[in-house]
């Protein structure tokens, strides 16, 4: 039996992106040269969290990468219509250090609103799926009620759930660990 | 003084004259242009809201739970108050209306009068002002808060167009919101008047009557304007509330500061459409 190369998709690309950072002396520009393919996991370890925000908003197309390139599914952003991009943003699962919420949806609405979005699929079907992710990250089931009435804890853990609720690809922001409830912890 | 010393006093003096002419000129001059890039930056948004409403892939359903959710907002929500001021205004002028008009022997102008008055001017505007201060300054709050709490830029991440989620279904709930309020508004004023008025013995006019008076006197104009300025000032309301509530950040870092001028641009929109169209129909 011959061992087969299989040549795994790229799912993000950087290539010579431009990275702008303000810094208290001044603002700083950092070339980003680096690819992920389908499976892959990288950890990446920024000084500060303003350069974790303008980097994952680089990786997703929010914030110019010029003269440099960023491709997402081998799409530039900077080439791709606001329909697509915006299509493109929505397989992109995001967990900020402080989750914003919608105020004014409940927390189940929050989490599938991009699916809802985005797909056509049922409201039952999303609901049932966030519910089992929530069982799976310690919930007992998925709460109920707004963001502003929930724990802290609940709510970290509600954004794990809508991070991996059909997400195809993930971006942590740094410091993962503090998006990870204490319990969690090793 | 020499001639030379003469000439150069005079040529230090020029300047400076100029200078105390040109000031409150640039000035009036700043002023302007601001207020002319905010006049067109409303139109270019009122006509981009327009023209993405007329998309049907803007109607994904989160779109439509946000209108349905915002025309309950304005609409339902916004019923009491306008209930409220409709009986004061029965009261206080579809009454007397009534009550000079019998005194003058003029009874059979009653509809043309109420027509001219309430129904194309007082009406419109009351409504507006009226969802200005109930729904206009929430929405600005809830969009202010919104965007100084990352919650835009979460939308953004998320590939949901703020402009699509947020603005749309506001601006268009605001504008039904207004034009259905002020039916209920008229309705209400006109009955409670006629009430009042035969209540008080102070005309004989059957509801009958009343209502053939006023429906009479409705030509195509008026039913024509009052659509056109409720929809239009319901827009603007929706719009100026938008733009506002969204420019926290960039123009003033709270919403606080903003909540008066917003609220102003909003009133003097709602009176410039009401007379602009008066004038023009």
């Amino acid at each position: 039996m011959q061992a087969g190369i299989v040549e795994r998709r790229s799912v993000l690309v950087l290539d010579h992106a431009t990275l702008l950072s303000d810094q208290p002396g001044g603002s700083e520009t950092v070339t980003v040269n680096m690819t992920l393919h389908a499976g892959e996991l990288a950890l990446i370890h920024v000084e500060r969290l303003q350069q974790a925000l303008t980097f994952a908003d680089t990786c997703a197309g929010l914030v110019s990468s010029a003269p440099g390139h960023v491709l997402f599914l081998n799409q530039d952003w900077a080439r791709v219509p606001s329909d697509l991009a915006n299509a493109l943003r929505g397989r992109i699962g995001r967990v900020f250090a402080a989750s914003a919420w919608l105020q004014h949806l409940s927390l189940l609405d929050n989490v599938v609103l991009r699916q809802l979005h985005h797909t056509r699929r049922p409201f039952a079907e999303l609901r049932d799926e966030a519910a089992q992710l929530a069982t799976r990250f310690g919930l007992p089931g998925f709460p109920t009620g707004r963001p502003q009435d929930c724990m802290p804890e609940d709510l970290q853990r509600s954004a794990c759930v809508a991070l991996f609720l059909a997400a195809r690809c993930c971006c942590w922001r740094s410091r993962p660990s503090a998006s990870i409830p204490t319990c969690w912890s090793p | 003084m020499s001639p030379e010393a003469q000439v150069d006093v005079s040529v230090r003096w020029v300047p400076s004259v100029m200078r105390t002419v040109m000031q409150p000129l640039r000035y009036i001059g700043a002023w302007c242009i601001t207020a002319w890039r905010g006049v067109t930056s409303a139109i270019s948004i009122g006509v981009a809201v327009l023209v993405q409403a007329c998309r049907p892939v803007t109607w994904r359903r989160t779109v439509r739970a946000e209108f349905v959710r915002n025309c309950a907002q304005v609409g339902l929500y916004g019923l009491p108050a306008i209930i409220i001021t409709g009986l004061l205004v029965g009261l206080g002028m579809v009454n007397q209306v009534l009550y000079w008009l019998r005194l003058a022997g003029q009874e059979g102008l009653i509809g043309q009068f109420l027509v001219l008055g309430l129904v194309r001017e007082v009406a419109p505007v009351v409504v507006g002002m009226l969802v200005i201060g109930r729904s206009g300054s929430t929405m600005m709050v809830e969009l202010g808060a919104m965007r100084t709490g990352g919650q835009v830029h979460l939308l953004d991440a998320q590939g949901i167009d703020p402009f699509l989620y947020l603005v749309i279904p506001r601006v268009l709930a605001t504008a039904l919101g207004v034009f259905c309020l002020t039916m209920v508004f008229l309705v209400v004023a006109l009955a409670t008047g006629l009430v009042a008025a035969n209540t008080l013995g102070l005309t004989s006019l059957t509801l009958l009557d009343f209502l053939e008076a006023v429906l009479t006197s409705m030509g195509p104009k008026e039913y024509a304007l009052v659509p056109l300025k409720t929809l239009a000032i319901g827009f603007a309301i929706g719009l100026i509330s938008c733009t506002t509530g969204l420019a926290v950040g960039s123009v003033a870092p709270e919403v606080s500061a903003l909540l008066p001028r917003g609220f102003v641009k909003a009133v003097l929109a709602t009176l410039l459409i009401s007379g602009g169209l008066t004038v023009l129909l």
